[in-house]
């Protein structure tokens, strides 16, 4: 395998009485090269002459560890950007990117919206047809016209920001379908939020509406017994059970630690539930948009014209009043307001050891491998518990941890039979979109993602309840199961969804529709210039696929498979043909499918 | 409107939609994941067919306005009770016999299923919902967690304990996919799901070892697209499908790409295999062109062949959803019983022609009732609902269960017209179980908390001829 280069670049030793000289990788000082031939093929960009081939330029190795290395980092990455990382470094444009300011989904959403609105009216409709907000199809729109015109510097905040909303779930499957606008804000809390500390982002998802919505603790009232009224507990569970320490006691390493008799230790009971419930009540909207209904928010107003992009605030008359002792025995005091009540419960939790390994390994898993070893885990989690400067939940110390780890960067952690994970579908879709060049006729990339949606289960905020698309701890029926690993992906990965997202490759590829929409704006297609010029010699063709989407682990066997299917392929259009047919074939495989 | 009525409130106190298909995961016990495969069913393979039939109605269906009181001194009750809600007299259409000394009728647009009942080919059960233990008003006030279901009146998680069977702890691992873990050696046929869904991914159908084959209801299991070509024109599709082969037939080393592989080849498998079969089958019966009709007819389809299909076991899944009527619950229901009620009598039709009702059995679920009580023009979460149950096999033409008092401060009622449940899913669920072939030592397993409510071999509420 090509990527064998990098990781045993090897030094030319000379003899022993002589200097040691190092050749290679870039360094060819004073060294002139002399070859039989210095032949290059005309109108090709690229060759192995004699200079490069002694000094290691343009040998794949780097750029197979860059194109992998933005696997793992970003949601997808063409060869221009794989080069410059390849040039520049990983870890040193890691900087660059966590240096980044944010830029966001709601602008976007809401501009697409006024578009949409505006053509409606410009062709007929009715203004009394016209809601108070966006749909969550504003907010597909949005999502993916900002990824695809972002720029470069949101790409690890992007991948990030997808990990965490499967960590703190809110979902369209929801009445929340009809609030585009909610979504896309709180989409946005991990777009501000993913290089920031999680003590932020915990009290941000807190407050927002739609989470609020979402997991009922909006309007939330304090107990009144004489009504049988007690504080909803779902927000109160959740908070722990997903967003913050989870069920069981944790080591540093993410294994669960164990009392005397062996047993697993809860984190929280029933009461400690009950009590947090307590603390999250008093939540109301704090704003109303402009409607017929009601002047302004009050504590009970539903969400119909309520502001859902702004938080929550707090009705002190509907907050709980009295102590509250929560998990671990702690008491918060009585007599303080609700904010006060929230942001020390907040604090609690954070303050919680569960915490790094908890979301530390599920980000590990989302981003590099599904089985961390738990010394890689320990690893991420000391840099949670403190980055280096006394802060302890930032992000970008976790960030750095995780991807710069020598089991996500060394070859001999990818030897490894256990490393790797099947990638989500859903990224898949952002990869194939962001390695080549897409066309829409006005460059608008307003992807709804219904029917990818439905072929393969995966949207953003799209998953079928607050667990996420899948489990953190789902094991596959079969080898992976009886070797005792897990595998997450593998839970939406089904006899339907294999095949829905099998077809859906094809219509990328073969039927040349990238991205619809439901707004009569042309969709986005696929242009194969780029690679046609390759297609003439297959073997070409699939170098530079594998450097886009194999990383240079494309098997000898699937290069051969799909070269034999490309060789008959010989009238007409037939580069084209080629280029759809190797696409399609090799983003349907298990090279591509399995990250290593 | 400064003053928002309580119900109003609690309705607006956030309540999702529950039109799409039941796509559920929720956080496994890890002790279920760690547990050995079940041991399978004693019973050997079976030469006789036996299909289950589970029609979900998710968002919660209001069911007191489905199956409703209709003599004098009990409609009464139930028209002070439902307020502007209530059904008018007349229009219910009448059901023989009596139920704790009520008679009652059924919601005017389910004429098929009103003829079913009068057939003896339907019943009802009365008042059923997810229970630990049967349960008191007391009971209930003293909130003491333990003896209540997890999260009551949550869609989430109802609807996953009418899946699951577990009331008392989390689990994403349906009751239909453990029987079909248990007993899945009675399909001589390995390669085909005994379970096959409608409605993709389910809780329900997933087990330990089993998920579910989902298939579409117009066109039946999915293919890959262009797959199988063999003009000789089409050289890319011949390509493709050549390519396809390769890749799939192989035996990989590693295992996540192994396990990614076996995935879609046995779908492609499957899909040849039953896509072949269902070319054969043709029914006569017409169905008509709505999503729960045509469900039902790839249903009648699919059991049409299972000799071709070489399987004797099959429990299938749809989910008719929609039923959170918080808002206009008359018209909704007005608009969606009779879709049901047709396609039901349509189903059963089809089995006539086919001559296997006795051999099917369907049955209906849905997360919780509704309040008694109306919050303006529409109803919230409540608990105990009225379920049917579809068959040759059933005893039908009666209610089963105990119809409640539709009292406001009857000793079911807790407040808010919720009326706490005096059957328990259990039992509905184990009776199904046992006539589906489950042997009764392995009740318990399925059914953890089923003990509380019944012992012994026999049929737990004796609605199926076992």
């Amino acid at each position: 395998m090509r990527w064998l280069l990098l990781c045993s670049l090897s030094l030319l030793i000379a003899s022993a009485f002589a200097q040691t000289v190092t050749l290679g990788g870039g360094n060819c000082n004073g060294i002139t090269v002399l070859t039989s031939s210095s032949y290059t093929p005309p109108n090709w960009t690229q060759t192995a002459d004699g200079y490069k081939t002694i000094c290691g330029d343009g040998l794949d190795g780097p750029r197979m560890d860059a194109s992998r290395f933005l696997a793992q980092a970003t949601l997808g990455a063409n060869l221009e950007l794989i080069q410059k990382v390849a040039d520049e470094g990983s870890a040193q444009w890691l900087d660059e990117q966590l240096a980044s300011q944010p830029s966001y989904v709601l602008p976007v959403t809401m501009s697409i919206y006024q578009e949409i609105v505006t053509n409606f009216l410009a062709n007929g409709g009715d203004s009394s047809d016209v809601g108070y907000r966006p749909y969550w199809s504003a907010f597909q729109y949005g999502y993916w016209h900002h990824l695809m015109t972002g720029g470069e510097s949101q790409q690890v905040r992007e991948r990030v920001a997808l990990a965490l909303s499967e960590i703190f779930v809110i979902s369209m499957n929801s009445d929340l379908s009809g609030f585009g606008d909610g979504l896309a804000s709180y989409y946005d809390l991990f777009n501000k939020n993913a290089f920031g500390n999680y003590e932020d982002l915990l009290m941000d998802v807190a407050l927002h509406p739609a989470m609020g919505f979402y997991l009922s603790h909006l309007n939330n009232p304090k107990t009144i017994e004489e009504e049988n009224i007690h504080p909803d507990e779902n927000f109160a569970r959740e908070i722990m059970q997903l967003f913050s320490i989870g069920l069981y006691e944790l080591n540093e390493d993410g294994s669960r630690k164990t009392d005397g008799s062996g047993n697993w230790m809860p984190t929280y009971g029933q009461q400690d539930i009950k009590n947090l419930a307590k603390v999250f009540t008093g939540l109301g909207l704090s704003g109303v948009v402009p409607n017929e209904y009601v002047d302004g928010a009050e504590f009970g107003l539903g969400i119909w014209v309520g502001d859902m992009t702004h938080p929550m605030r707090m009705y002190e008359d509907w907050h709980e009043p009295g102590e509250k002792i929560i998990v671990g025995n702690y008491t918060i005091a009585s007599g303080q307001s609700g904010m006060a009540d929230i942001a020390e419960a907040i604090h609690t939790l954070f303050m919680h050891p569960n915490v790094g390994p908890f979301i530390g390994k599920q980000l590990i898993q989302r981003m590099v491998t599904s089985n961390p070893s738990p010394a890689y885990v320990a690893r991420v989690t000391q840099a949670f518990n403190d980055n280096g400067q006394g802060e302890r939940g930032d992000m970008k110390a976790v960030i750095r941890a995780i991807l710069l780890d020598p089991e996500a960067r060394t070859c001999a952690a990818l030897e490894s039979p256990t490393h790797g994970k099947l990638v989500e579908p859903f990224i898949r879709y952002t990869q194939f979109s962001q390695a080549l060049p897409l066309e829409q006729y006005d460059n608008k990339f307003w992807n709804i993602g219904y029917d990818f949606w439905e072929a393969t289960g995966q949207a953003p905020l799209g998953a079928p309840s607050v667990f996420n698309f899948f489990l953190p701890d789902y094991q596959p029926i079969g080898p992976i199961a009886q070797q005792s690993l897990i595998a997450p992906e593998f839970q939406i990965h089904n006899t339907k969804t294999s095949v829905g997202y099998i077809n859906q490759v094809n219509n990328w590829t073969a039927s040349n529709y990238v991205m619809a929409n439901w707004e009569d704006q042309p969709w986005v297609v696929l242009n194969t210039d780029e690679l046609t010029p390759l297609a003439r010699d297959p073997e070409v063709l699939l170098n530079r696929l594998d450097v886009l989407f194999t990383h240079g682990q494309l098997t000898d066997r699937t290069r051969s498979i799909i070269k034999s299917a490309l060789e008959p392929i010989q009238r007409g259009d037939y580069r084209d043909d080629r280029v759809r047919l190797a696409l399609y074939l090799l983003l349907i495989s298990p090279d591509y499918a399995i990250f290593k | 409107m400064k003053n928002i009525s309580r119900r109003k409130f609690i309705g607006q106190l956030g309540c999702g939609a529950m039109g799409y298909a039941t796509l559920y995961n929720s956080l496994i016990n890890m002790k279920a994941i760690n547990a050995a495969a079940m041991a399978n069913s004693a019973v050997a393979a079976a030469g006789d067919y036996k299909a289950l039939v589970c029609l979900m109605q998710s968002g919660g269906n209001d069911s007191f306005n489905m199956l409703v009181p209709r003599d004098n001194a009990s409609y009464q009750v139930y028209a002070n009770t439902r307020s502007n809600l209530a059904l008018p007299q007349e229009d219910l259409l009448a059901l023989k016999g009596t139920n704790n000394s009520m008679q009652l009728g059924v919601h005017p647009s389910m004429t098929a299923v009103h003829q079913l009942f009068e057939d003896n080919h339907l019943a009802f059960i009365s008042n059923v919902g997810t229970l630990i233990q049967p349960t008191t008003k007391e009971d209930f006030n003293s909130y003491q967690q333990k003896l209540l279901p997890l999260g009551l009146f949550s869609h989430s998680d109802q609807s996953q304990q009418w899946q699951t069977g577990f009331p008392h702890e989390r689990s994403s691992v349906g009751w239909g996919g453990k029987i079909a873990d248990m007993i899945h050696d009675m399909n001589t046929n390995q390669r085909i799901s005994m379970n096959i869904s409608l409605s993709g991914t389910n809780i329900f159908q997933s087990g330990q070892n089993t998920i579910e084959y989902a298939i579409d209801p117009y066109n039946g299991s999915v293919g890959i697209y262009g797959y199988g070509v063999t003009d000789e024109w089409n050289v890319f599709d011949r390509m493709r499908t050549q390519a396809i082969d390769s890749l799939l037939e192989y035996n990989y080393q590693d295992i996540f790409k192994k396990t990614y592989a076996d995935v879609i080849r046995d779908s492609r498998d499957a899909h040849i295999e039953f896509e072949s079969a269902l070319s054969q089958s043709v029914i006569g019966t017409s169905f008509s062109d709505n999503y729960l009709s045509k469900s039902f007819e790839m249903i009648a389809r699919t059991i049409a062949v299972q000799q071709t299909l070489n399987v004797q076991r099959q429990i299938f899944f749809v989910d008719y959803g929609g039923w959170d009527h918080h808002d206009e619950v008359l018209q909704s229901q007005q608009d969606m019983l009779p879709v049901l009620s047709t396609a039901l009598g349509e189903f059963y039709a089809a089995l006539q022609e086919l001559n296997m009702t006795d051999q099917v059995t369907t049955f209906s679920i849905s997360e919780f009732g509704r309040t008694l009580t109306s919050n303006g023009n529409g109803t919230d979460h409540a608990w105990g609902g009225n379920v049917l149950v579809m068959g040759g096999g059933v005893k039908g033409g009666k209610v089963y269960g105990t119809y409640p008092s539709l009292e406001l401060e009857s000793d079911l009622e807790i407040g808010g017209g919720v009326l706490i449940p005096s059957t328990s899913v259990d039992q509905y669920f184990a009776e199904m179980a046992l006539w589906f072939g489950v042997s009764s030592s392995e009740l318990g397993t399925l059914f953890p908390n089923l003990s509380n409510f019944y012992s012994g071999t026999g049929a737990p509420l004796g609605f199926l001829t076992i």
